[in-house]
């Protein structure tokens, strides 16, 4: 399957229309059809990341959905797409199923998130030990690796990770850079 | 994370996966029938949540400084931080029945249709109604209304930062009234703040802002100025000025061809004498001026070019005077004796009392002479006065228009002193309270555990259940719940210290210039000025040293004062 990225910072008129429909959606939770079908791929794509198991995650995207209907008349336009509410109804969900089940958690590592972070962490030694890397994303808190996740699982930009996160832009690039000094200090922890 | 599972180059979902995945019919069920399966999945956990939910009503009944819930009149009353301050009503009788608008003080609009108001059981009412009304615009009216600023948006709390707010209620000889659905109110609130990221919300019974809709602004200035057309006058001024520099262009041709006419054929058109010029009285030749033979009391006036001439060489006696007449028409005064010879150029022209008959005397003959050119005369005359008539009314208008203009502009400065520029719209169709609202997190980048006390006395620590907190640059009251203050163990033993003090975090934003403030627990009011807030940024346990304020606040302007507002 193919990733489908979406592009968060959508035109001014997409927009304008997904705030139309979240308009009509209040009156009639039928005309949120629209709003499903662009957000549902990305969305479970986002939870199934942080899962290990398929029928919880698509479960948990139809409870994101869910939440979103039943919540729409709280939702404002603040000039953003909508996905960005979706996300954090799906963060809120995944956390909530967390605090009962800490085992679900689930870090999906590939070749490719591995390498960019073992080069951003720019010391040539790491390169000679990948499988030291997840140990100690392990050893790193659920905060934390979640802003690794979305920088370099998702490769989000920072202007959306503040976003999805209620942080500044700024914030989550020092936070960032905090958090991979932290994996450089523990992986030559590891090493020795 | 270290309970996490973990996966190595997991397969990721297929496409067909994705697609059975995709089924909103699924979530429109959900949706339907909830209880259903919210209950089953969740029976624990709710039972837990209102078991809690009854300690936390029996532990922290009284402290909660929101408003209470009057459930039979169906109302969140507002509880008003300080005792005999608040924003009061204005009152505005308005005959219900008949359509109509108020005006207040800042520019604020109310505008009613015929019939908008009901009485409590919904029968359209007649007579004279009161309609109260209060508006809040800036942090300081916010607080001492005691209008809770916070909100939850699905589970996420918010701090509205306002763009306005405002209080409306119908009352008829001391009845509440309503308002008709089918013909709601329009309010359109001034509003100093710029921008266009406001919604519009309004406070329920049960103290929660409901969102209505995405506020619609407009700006007072374009709104006004389009009604009655002023954002085009400027260009209308200058395409008159244009027209009317080019009519007097053309009129000032005319009168010169009209001029050349008369000169060519040495006709004379009487003119009113100069006071500022010399002019001399000359017997002129009737066969060498004929034009000048039907006119009394000819005077001959030294004109503006003459740069030497002095009234000394028109006093003195000259050997002889002569009137010539120049090939162009102008006329020549040649004086001279042995000595010296001047000339000047001169024209023929009249006193006051003389130049009216001379006038008449002038279109009698006029006829004649314009016979005898076969017309032209009076044609080029009429091109003349016509254009003249043109010029002039194109001038009277761009003077008017700019007095308009001028008096618009400076009644426009006095309304902005007095209001604001933008009116935030509102269609209401029930009295209550409404926001203009933008909903903002808690500002974040410092983080402190207060011990406050009071800065006259340091053994004097202060407790309170609310905090409030202000950014001065933006319109955004920030209310923390919870306790500060003295442990049970500290209240009861003068010697324990500070240490048993029970606090909580506070975040701001230290590069904000930032007030906090509260009502202690023994009614004092007590302020960390914003010039005070840089120390804490340093994060950590901390003493805070509060101004206490002991005199009564009973107005606003005292209070703006007191928390560095002004």
């Amino acid at each position: 399957m193919k990733q489908e990225s979406l592009t968060y910072h959508q035109s001014k008129s997409a927009i304008e229309l997904e705030h139309d429909i979240v308009e009509k959606a209040k009156k009639n939770a039928r005309d949120f059809a629209p709003l499903y079908k662009k957000y549902h791929t990305p969305i479970l794509q986002f939870v199934y990341l942080r899962l290990d198991d398929k029928d919880v995650a698509i479960d948990v995207t139809q409870q994101v959905f869910l939440k979103a209907i039943e919540n729409l008349q709280k939702y404002e336009f603040r000039g953003l797409p909508f996905s960005s509410w979706l996300y954090r109804i799906a963060i809120n969900e995944l956390n909530q199923l967390f605090r009962k089940n800490k085992k679900m958690r689930t870090i999906n590592l590939n070749e490719s998130i591995t390498s960019d972070l073992i080069h951003e962490m720019e010391d040539e030694e790491f390169a000679l030990h990948k499988e030291t890397l997840a140990i100690i994303l392990k050893k790193i808190s659920a905060t934390d690796f979640q802003l690794i996740e979305m920088r370099f699982f998702e490769k989000r930009p920072f202007s959306e990770i503040g976003e999805l996160l209620d942080i500044t832009e700024n914030n989550a690039k020092v936070k960032a850079y905090r958090v991979i000094q932290k994996l450089k200090e523990l992986f030559k922890a590891e090493a020795v | 994370m270290k309970d996490a599972k973990l996966n190595n180059n997991r397969e990721p979902l297929s496409d067909e996966e994705v697609k059975k995945a995709k089924d909103f019919g699924d979530v429109l069920s959900r949706l339907e029938s909830p209880k259903g399966n919210f209950f089953q999945k969740n029976w624990p956990y709710m039972a837990s949540v209102l078991v809690l939910g009854i300690i936390g009503v029996f532990m922290f009944r009284g402290s909660d400084k929101k408003g209470t819930v009057n459930s039979e009149k169906k109302t969140f009353e507002l509880i008003t931080p300080i005792n005999g301050l608040n924003i009061p009503n204005t009152e505005h009788k308005v005959l219900a029945g008949r359509e109509g608008q108020i005006v207040t003080k800042t520019g604020t609009i109310i505008k009613y249709p015929k019939n908008a108001f009901l009485d409590t059981a919904g029968n359209p009412i007649t007579g004279e109604i009161e309609i109260l009304f209060r508006e809040f615009h800036d942090v300081i009216e916010i607080f001492a209304s005691g209008i809770p600023m916070e909100y939850d948006s699905a589970s996420n709390k918010y701090h509205f930062e306002s763009a306005g707010m405002f209080e409306i209620k119908g009352m008829q000889n001391g009845m509440p009234l309503t308002i008709n659905p089918d013909a709601p109110l329009v309010v359109e609130l001034s509003s100093k703040q710029h921008g266009d990221y406001f919604n519009l919300y309004k406070l329920d019974e049960n103290g929660k802002w409901s969102y209505i809709e995405k506020d619609t602004a407009k700006g007072v200035y374009d709104q006004q100025f389009d009604s009655i057309g002023l954002t085009r006058l400027p260009q209308q001024i200058k395409t008159l000025e244009k027209n009317a520099e080019q009519t007097l262009k053309e009129q000032k041709k005319a009168a010169k061809s009209f001029n050349k006419l008369l000169k060519e054929n040495k006709i004379y058109q009487p003119l009113k004498a100069n006071n500022e010029l010399y002019s001399i009285q000359l017997e002129s030749d009737k066969n060498e001026f004929p034009e000048l033979v039907p006119f009394k009391n000819v005077l001959f006036e030294i004109t503006e070019e003459n740069v030497d001439f002095t009234p000394e060489l028109a006093k003195k006696d000259w050997d002889e005077i002569k009137l010539k007449r120049k090939r162009n028409g102008d006329y020549m005064l040649i004086m001279f004796d042995n000595l010296q010879k001047h000339t000047f150029i001169v024209r023929p022209v009249l006193s006051v009392s003389d130049v009216v008959g001379a006038n008449k005397i002038f279109e009698n003959l006029l006829s004649s002479y314009d016979d005898k050119l076969g017309g032209k005369l009076f044609s080029e005359r009429t091109v003349r006065d016509s254009l003249k008539k043109v010029y002039k009314s194109i001038s009277d208008s761009v003077n008017i228009l700019n007095n308009f203009a001028s008096r618009q502009a400076y009644e426009m400065s006095e309304i902005e002193k007095s209001t604001a520029r933008i009116k935030r719209i509102f269609t209401i169709d029930s009295f209550g309270i409404f926001n203009s609202d933008c909903p903002q997190k808690l500002p974040k980048g410092a983080l402190f555990e207060p011990v406050f006390v009071n800065r006259k006395d340091n053994s004097d620590t202060l407790s309170f259940n609310h905090i409030y907190m202000a950014e001065l640059n933006i319109n955004a009251l920030f209310s923390l719940y919870g306790y500060w203050g003295k442990s049970k163990r500290q209240k009861n033993n003068e010697e324990a210290g500070n240490a048993d003090y029970i606090t909580q975090e506070i975040s701001f934003n230290p590069y904000h210039k930032t007030v906090i403030w509260g009502i202690t627990l023994d009614n004092r009011l007590a302020v960390v000025k914003p010039n005070k807030m840089s120390v804490l940024k340093k994060g950590g346990n901390l003493d805070v040293e509060m101004f206490v304020s002991n005199i009564k606040i009973n107005d606003l302007d005292k209070l703006r004062k007191l928390l560095g507002f002004s």
